[in-house]
Formats: C-alpha cells, structure tokens, sequence
C-alpha cells in the first residue's frame, strides 16, 4: 500500500526480458521509495537492472510484477494516455545519450513538452528562456544541439527536463557521455537543483564521485536492492567518493 | 509565414523534411506521377469530350434544335416556313452545312462550308466582322481571320474549294471574328451564300438543315414532339450536340486504356510513397520515442506523421495538377491527331479538380496511415536505447493478408465478366479498379512468397556475384518489408509496361492486319484526310470522276466508297457502303463465326455490322437491324459481324449500290484504285498530276497507314512515357532503398573493410543488392504483367465485342527486363559508391 507521503513508491518490481529459456530477469521483486525532495542516486555494475528500474519508474515501460506509484498513483491503472500525460507533466528526464531533436534549437526543444502539453508557442517560447536562463545557457538559446558541446547538450537536456517544473526528475547516467569538467558542472548542477530548489530527483549513474551528491545511494545487484546509504547532507565530495569507493 | 514562425512541431517536420531533399522529392514524386497522370487523362478525355459538344454549340448559336435528313441529304427550304409557324419556334433558320477542301498550294484543308440565308441567319448566330462586308447573293466567301492568317490568305484573295461540282472559286468578300461559328471546326469554316451552297452542293432549291431557336420558356422536350410530327419521311430532328456520339463512341477503347494507366500508375505512386515513408519514419524512430518519452501520446505522435503525409499529399496535388497539366497539352495534340479535329485547350474542371484534391492526399494518407499509426503505438523504451532490430525487419501479416482479399476481389470481378454478369457500362467502371485491386494486392501479397523468391534469386545472383552476392541477399531478407516495398514498386513498373505494353503492341498489330485487309486497293483519291468519328471532313466528290480515273493508263479497277453517319437500332453508327467484292471477304475484316455465303447476302442488300455495334445493340447474324434511311425506318438482315477499328467498331457495312437504295449518296467519298499489275509506280505519277491538277487527295497504301500510325503515335506515345516515368521513379525507390541498407550496414561494412574486403567488392555487393532487388522484380512481374494483358484482352469481348487474338510479345518482355536491369544498376551507383568510400573507424563506431 502506498501511504502518500512518497513521490516514489515501488513494490516488488520485477521485470523479465524475453521468455522460456532466453528469458532474462532484469529486476527481481525490487522495493523502493523516493520522498519528496529527495536526491536519490542508484548505482550498481551493468545488467544490475538499474536503468531497466529507472524507466518504469519513469511510465516509459510496463513491469511483469509489482506496482509503481508516483505522487500516490498507481501506474498499472492508467491507460497509455494516463501515462503520456504523467511523463509530459510530472516527470522529467535526463539521458544520458541526450535525446535531443537535432533539427530543433536549444529553445524549441526545451519548450517541446509544453507546447505537445498544448501551451501556447509565446508561453512555451517565455518559459523555455527561463529554464534556459536555470542552466545558464541563454546565449545559446538559438543553436542547434549539433553546434553545442557535450556538456552544453546535456545542460540543454536538463533545462527541457525542468521546462514542465515535474514532480520528479529521472537522469540515467548523466555523466555518461562528458568528460570530468563537464560532468562536474552538470552535477553541480543537479546539485543546486536539489538543495536550492527541493527538486527531487533519482538519478542512475556507476560511478561513485556522483552518487556522493546524493542524500541516499541505492545499490542493486543481479536486479535486486543490495544495499541502501543515506549521506550526510553538505559533505564534500572527495570524503563521499573516498568511503563509497573504499565499499565498493 | 516565415519558417521561424511556425508552430514548434511544424517546425520540426519542416527541418525534417529539409534534412532529406532526396527522400522528399522521392515522395512528392510518388504523388505527382499518380495525380498529374489522373489529371492529364482527366482533361484530355474532357477537352476532347467537349470539342464535340463546343464545336456544335458554335456551330448553332441560339438554336436548341435541328431537323436533318438522314446523311445529311438535302431536303426542300421551304419546310423552314412551315417549321416556323409552330409556337414554341421563334426562328427557323435554313442552313447548308457541307464538308469541301479548300485546295491550297500545301494540299487539300479539310472545312465545313456554311451557306446561309444572310437576312435569317442571325436569329441564330452572331457574326462580327474585322475586315471586309458581309456577304451578300453574289459570289464569296467569309473566313474566319485567324483561319485565313494561318493560311496565309488575305481579304479579296481567290479561294477554290473541292465539291461535289469540282473545283469551284469565290473570293474573300471578309474576315470574322474567331468566335461563334466562326470557331467550328477549329475555325476551318467558310461562309456563303445560301444560294451559292445550293448551287455547288447541288442542292437547288434545298437545304439540309434547319435549325431552331425555340420562343422562351420553351421545353426543349416539347418542342422536339411537335416538330417530329411535321417531319418527312428519312428527317428526323434532334439536339445538335447529338453528333459527336459517334466520335464518343470511337474514343472509348483508348479512354479505357488511360483510364487503366492512370489508375495504375496511382497505385505505383502509392507503393512509392509507402516505402519512402516507411524509411522515413525508420530513421526517426528514436525521435518519435522522444516525443513519446517527453509526454506525446500515441495519437499526438500518429497525427504529427499524418500531418506531415497529408502536406506531402497537398504539395504533390498541386505539383501534380500543375504537371498534369503540362501533360494533358501534348496530350492533347495526340489526341488530335487521332480525331483529326481541333481539340480545345485542356481546361482544369471542377471535376479533374476534384478528382486531383481528393485522390492526391487520399492515396497519400492512405499509404502512410498504417506505418503513421504503428509509429504511434511503438514502446519508445527500446527505440530510445536503439535496440529495436532495423526497419522494415518484418512483413507484418495483416499485408500479406490484405493483399489475398484484394486478389481474390480482382479474380471476383474477373468472373463477373467472363461469366457475363456485367453490363459493358459497369464493366468499363471495374474494369480498371479491378487491376488495380490485383496490383496493389500483389504487391501486399508479396511477403508471402518473398522468402523462396529470395533464395531463387540467390541460387540465381550466387554464382555470378560469389561472397558478395550472398551478404547483398541477406542483407535484403533481413529488411523484408522494405525489400517487399521496393520490389512491389519495381514490379508494378513492369507489371504496367507488360501488361498495358502487350495490349497496345497487340492492338496495333491488329490495326495493321485490319488496315491491310480493309485497305486493299494501291491508292485512293479523297477530298481531305478523313477525322475519326466527326465525320466533318467527309467530302463529296463528282461520280464523274471515278469514270475519268478508269482512263488512266495502268488502272485494273475503280472502287467508289462513301461513308457517313446513321442511326442503327437508336444508336449513332457510321455507314460504310462500298464495293464489297464476294472473292475478297478478308475486305472486311471479318469476325469469327461468321456464316458462309456473307459476301452473297450482302450483294443482297444485307448488312454487316461491326462488333462494337452488335455487341451494343445485342444484334446477332440472322438478327434484324433498324435503320433509319431516307426513305424512312428500314428492317435490313445482319448477315454478318466484321472486327473494325472505324468509329470504334460501330459499323454498318452495305454494297454501295444496295445503299443507293436508302439514301441519298451524293457524289462518291473515295476511289479506290487498283493498279494493273507492274503498272503501279507509273500510275504512281500519273495520279499524282491528276489529282494535283484538281486539288485532290492522294493516297498509296502504305502513305495511308503511315497516316494512320502518325495519328496514333502521340496518344500512343503518351502511354509509353507515362510506362517510363513509372520506372524513374521506381528506380528512385531502389536508390532509396539502397542508400537505407547502406547506411544501416555502415558498421557491417566497416567491420568487412577492416577484415580485408576490398572497395570494388563492397561496390559489388550494393549492385549486387540492386540486382537482386531487379530479379526478384522481375520473376512476378513478368507472370503479372502476361496476367494483366490477358485480363485487358478479356474484357474486351464484352465491351466492344471484339477481342483481338491474345499473343505475348516476348521482346517487350526481354525488353522491360533489360531496362528493369539497367535501372537498378543505375540506381545502386551512387549508394554504391558511398559504401566503397566508408572510412573504416567512423564506419565501426557508427550507431
């Protein structure tokens, strides 16, 4: 049962890939929960099921077992409709491939989910530049994502996550594609966005250094919950990564 | 609006479309080639449809309806006074409307000579003057100005005109304005007296129509029942128009072949759009998971694809209308030269138009609906991690079995008409839907037989295309749909140019047999070149001179021939009175299942009826036709059918002498001259001064079929452009499709090239891939192709009731798959080369 208090509420997640023998079970009855606020990030080595987790949180598959429940609704009882609007108005993601449409600008694509979400083009175009402004890309607001840096798209692609201000923020490895400067500057990023602005956020990423930014770290093996860390608020990063390292 | 003020997601399918020139123009082609051939068919059938109607309506001006004898024969004037006197007549305008050359330096130019009663005749018709005066009773002659320049004739100039008194001459009296009837005929109308008609008509004291314009309010339905109980007998009064019936009716069988081109060509088009679109949205897949990712819904996400289809649809409409257009101009100057008539300048109609909108962006959405739709339901998880197998892996089944229904309708028409069950009217209608439901059902169909073609294919490419030719098949079989489409559109091109090629090889071999059957004699002598159906150009010519040919030194026998309009059981038909010889029945061109003794019942005042026209009236030998004579309705004995391509086989054939009987042949329409044996090339020369001598015609055989191969070839050149346009873009398709396969094996490629494989060996793996595409093209769509042009010569029976022999013409199929072969070489040249060029380590990093 989900009690209400949670932005994120999931219960004995499992999902399986393929069937008979070539099955593969990403995610074996997984239990988590987000509350709101709270900068979650998920680690684990690759085939832990951590994105396969990240995207049904994020309504963009359908579980074998158990439930998902973001702000106290359960994504089982809506049709794909329900779901579309759900990610359109209180998710945001972040890829770590970017996902950007290339033959849009930096602006068209931030203001992309209002204007499928039928906010007028002026409306769409005015907040686009403040989230923009957010990541402190305005300068680069007429640019085409291909004449953008890594980082920058990636900063593009937060500024788009944040456009439709979501209830929750999903990021699969963020950092993935950047080199340190920029993946530095994007966590500082999500950072702020966390502390300054109660953002919350579950990130999925395999690298230690960023996981430390969270308030908790979730470990998962074999698509199972392994292990669960809260942080201390405002450390630093180095010590974070230090004891983080030292476990893994 | 600027692009930048577009809605954001217009925006975007703008960009996109931009970012693809070559796959858009591939599109909008797809939809141009399948519109503008719809169009051009549209207003070339309505442009020459409408000649008849405007010709005649120019030639009557205000009046509504005419009495005329039958074969246009002369009848007495004063029958106009007693016409006038009905109530609902307000005028009652003699007229003499009468076919002559007008002999001039170049040769004889077939007009239609008006003599008219210059106080009576603007009750009907406005005549406006731009040089010169009005004629008057004595000698001369008006012109048209346009017609005259042309000619290079002047006011005041002489004229000679060929009648059935000889060579007559008036001078230019004026110059009219080319409007009203000064526009009949293409504007090769001379006006004169009616006096000077009668007298070189030799029609004194006669007239041979009256024409009448009827008080206001009049129904026309009224007014025709009581001025047919004024009538004599052999008169008969009717709506002017009424005329081009028979030139309709001539029209039919190259109306149904357009008809079926266009509408193939609509289906070829739609498989083109099918695929370019199918590739398109494969490569957007990952986008459309974006959309979906960041809140689309599915609809939101099919609406975007099918707004996108339906602009396609709205630019191709118009590009193509435009284009159709463009065509239906050279079209038109096909056509006539078939009719041998000035046709108007095609005109866009409300109903080409309307026909342009609704099928252009239907066939557009209809061809992009289902993968729009598909697009719109996909799990975007997996396209946006790029773990979907490429497109077009699979031939979804629900085409395969779209395409069985579709075949099995086609083959539930095709009864229909074997066994009879439809009239000829609504065979005409299915005829074409019927193909073009076996064609695009063939083509959904093909996933079914796709896998075994593919292996026959590679058994067949494997031996001369080694490793390369291999992978090049595989690489095919692993894209089904996608090779499906392109095979599909590669094979609808020769499925169209064997099909339809085959019926117009055939038809136009049977033209010549029947032209060297009914064309026996060495030459003839004729007033001006005959048009097809209008039966304007038909001039008399004196008996006299038939007698004064005989003379000629090397001249065996003179034939006397006349041919005109008639009415036979209600329909229009052309009346062939000739000297039928009864040791020569090929003469005839006789159809099959004829009873012995034809020739002999026919010297007998029987008749023999074309195919066509006893397939209309459901007349048999033995039958009764109704003829309407001069002297009254006639019941004649039909002693036989014959095949004839005059007036689309709507024929009556009677010995010249048995007609003289019924109507009133003036003078003779051609002779016909059989050389003495040797004697042929001197009579050559000694007919060409004779007829020079007094502006005659001349014709040898074979100048006459060459005559009529000219007047042919622009439609029939048509037909074949319109074949090669199917195959340019079908081509275009292969290119497309190649480009795809390229650049989603890049990483293949590269992996290959780092192996060892050479540049030539990729390039040969991509020709390989086109020839492969070629074959397994070429195997079903020279079976559908031999299905189609049996299925195009079947109905033929049933509609104009007469079937030419079905034969296949190996050489076009050799032909259509040489150039099936060399378009898909062509078109692999530049994917091939791209693949060659691959960088090795960007092409194994590729995504």
């Amino acid at each position: 049962m989900n009690d209400g208090m949670h932005t994120v509420d999931v219960r004995g997640l499992t999902k399986v890939f393929g069937a008979g023998e070539g099955a593969v079970e990403a995610l074996r009855g997984v239990d988590l929960q987000v509350a709101r606020g709270e900068f979650v990030a998920v680690m684990g080595p690759s085939g832990s099921g951590k994105s396969t987790l990240l995207y049904l949180i994020g309504a963009l598959d359908t579980p074998t077992a158990g439930t998902v429940c973001i702000d106290g609704v359960d994504l089982s009882r809506m049709d794909d409709n329900g779901l579309a609007l759900l990610r359109r108005q209180r998710i945001g993601f972040i890829f770590q491939a970017f996902n950007l449409l290339d033959v849009l600008t930096a602006e068209e694509n931030v203001s992309l989910p209002l204007v499928i979400d039928g906010v007028s083009e002026v409306e769409a175009g005015r907040r686009a530049a403040e989230s923009l402004g957010l990541v402190g890309m305005s300068g680069r607001r007429h640019h085409l994502p291909g004449q953008l840096s890594g980082g920058e798209q990636q900063r593009l692609a937060i500024a788009r996550a944040l456009v439709t201000r979501p209830l929750l923020l999903l990021a699969d490895e963020p950092t993935g594609n950047l080199d340190s400067a920029n993946s530095d500057q994007i966590m500082r990023l999500l950072c702020s966005l966390a502390e300054e602005h109660g953002q919350t956020i579950l990130m999925v990423t395999h690298d230690a250094r960023w996981a430390a930014a969270a308030n908790r770290v979730i470990r998962l093996r074999d698509g199972r919950v392994a292990d669960e860390q809260t942080l201390p608020a405002a450390r630093a990063y180095p010590q974070v990564v230090r004891e983080l390292e030292s476990q893994l | 609006m600027s692009p930048s003020r577009l809605p954001t997601l217009w925006r975007y399918s703008l960009r996109q479309t931009q970012r693809r020139p070559a796959r858009a123009v591939l599109t909008l082609l797809g939809i141009v080639i399948g519109v503008a051939t719809i169009v051009a068919v549209s207003v070339t059938t309505q442009a020459a449809r409408r000649a008849y109607r405007e010709m005649f309506e120019a030639l009557t001006g205000r009046a509504s309806l005419e009495v005329v004898a039958e074969a246009m024969a002369g009848f007495e004037a004063e029958q106009a006074q007693e016409l006038m006197s009905l109530p609902l007549v307000m005028a009652a305008v003699p007229l003499i409307q009468k076919p002559a050359a007008l002999v001039t330096s170049s040769g004889p130019i077939p007009v239609t000579v008006l003599g008219i009663d210059a106080d009576r005749d603007r009750a009907a018709r406005d005549y406006e003057l731009e040089q010169g005066h009005f004629i008057g009773e004595e000698p001369g002659v008006l012109l048209g100005h346009e017609f005259a320049s042309t000619h290079g004739i002047a006011l005041g100039a002489t004229v000679r005109l060929l009648t059935i008194s000889g060579l007559v001459e008036a001078p230019v009296v004026g110059l009219l304005q080319s409007s009203g009837a000064a526009r009949f005929h293409g504007g090769a109308v001379v006006f004169m007296a009616l006096s000077q008609a009668q007298r070189h008509f030799d029609l004194a004291g006669k007239v041979n129509s009256v024409q009448l314009v009827l008080a206001d309010g009049a129904e026309i339905g009224q007014a025709e029942a009581a001025i047919r109980k004024r009538l004599n007998v052999g008169q008969t009064v009717r709506v002017p128009s009424d005329r081009g019936q028979l030139a309709q009716d001539s029209l039919l069988n190259i109306e149904q072949i357009l008809a079926v081109l266009s509408v193939v060509s609509m289906v070829a088009g739609a498989f083109v759009i099918l695929n370019a679109f199918q590739m398109n949205l494969a490569e957007r897949r990952r986008q459309f998971a974006i959309l979906r990712a960041l809140g689309a819904t599915r609809l939101q996400v099919t609406s975007l694809l099918l707004r996108e289809a339906a602009a396609y649809g709205v630019a191709g409409t118009a590009l193509g209308i435009a284009a159709g257009m463009a065509i239906s101009l050279s079209l038109t100057g096909g056509m006539e030269r078939l009719l041998g008539t000035a046709v108007p300048s095609p005109a866009l109609t409300l109903e080409p138009l309307a026909l342009a909108i609704l099928l252009g962006p239907a066939m557009t959405l209809l061809a992009t609906f289902g993968p729009a739709r598909r697009a719109g339901r996909r799990a975007p998880i997996d396209d946006l991690l790029g773990k979907t197998p490429p497109a077009g892996t699979k031939m979804p089944r629900r085409w395969a079995a779209a395409g069985l229904v579709l075949i099995t309708a086609c083959g539930l028409i095709d009864m229909a008409f074997i066994r009879g069950w439809l009239t000829p009217a609504l065979g005409r209608l299915l005829l074409p839907a019927a193909m073009v439901l076996g064609l695009a059902g063939s083509v959904l169909a093909l996933g079914v037989v796709l896998g075994p073609l593919m292996r026959l294919v590679g058994a067949i490419l494997g031996p001369l295309f080694g490793i390369e030719g291999r992978l090049a098949v595989r690489q095919l079989r692993r894209h089904a749909s996608r090779t499906a489409l392109t095979v599909g559109a590669l094979m609808v091109a020769i499925v169209i140019t064997i099909g339809p090629g085959n019926e117009i090889r055939s038809a136009l071999d049977n033209l010549h047999a029947w032209f060297d059957n009914v064309a026996g004699a060495n030459f003839h002598v004729l007033g001006a070149d005959t048009d097809l159906g209008f039966s304007l150009n038909i001039v008399s010519l004196p008996e006299s001179l038939g007698d004064e040919l005989a003379q000629l030194d090397g001249v065996e026998r003179v034939d006397r021939g006349n041919w005109f309009p008639v009415r036979a059981g209600g329909r229009q038909a052309l009346l062939i009175a000739a000297t039928y010889s009864p040791d020569r029945p090929e003469q005839l061109n006789p159809a099959k299942g004829n009873p012995p003794g034809v020739m002999e019942r026919l010297a007998l005042g029987e008749v023999v009826i074309g195919t066509a026209l006893a397939q209309s009236l459901q007349l048999d030998v033995g039958d009764e036709l109704e003829l309407a004579t001069s002297k009254g309705p006639r019941k004649l004995r039909v002693a036989g059918k014959c095949n004839q391509y005059h007036a689309g086989g709507m024929t009556v054939h009677m010995q010249r002498e048995a007609a003289g009987k019924w109507f009133d042949l003036e003078g003779a329409h051609v002779f016909s001259i059989t050389a003495d044996k040797d004697k042929a090339s001197t009579l050559a020369s000694e007919l060409k001064a004779f007829c020079r001598q007094r502006g005659l015609l001349l014709h040898s055989r074979e100048q006459l079929r060459r005559n009529m191969d000219r007047r042919s070839a622009g439609t029939i050149g048509f037909l074949w452009v319109l074949m090669a346009l199917v195959f340019v873009v079908a081509s275009l398709g292969i290119a497309n499709t190649l480009t795809m396969n390229v650049l989603e094996q890049t990483r293949e490629l590269g992996l290959l090239r780092a192996i060892g494989m050479r540049r030539n060996q990729v390039r040969k793996m991509v020709l390989a891939q086109a020839s492969a595409i070629a074959l397994a093209s070429a195997i079903p769509g020279v079976v559908l192709g031999i299905v189609l042009a049996y299925m195009m010569n079947l109905p033929a029976e049933w509609l104009t009731g007469h079937r030419p022999p079905f034969e296949i013409h190996l050489w076009l199929l050799a032909a259509a798959l040489a150039v099936t072969l060399c378009v898909a070489v062509v078109a692999a040249i530049i994917p091939a080369d791209r693949a060659a060029r691959l960088r090795i380590v960007p092409a194994l990093h590729y995504e």
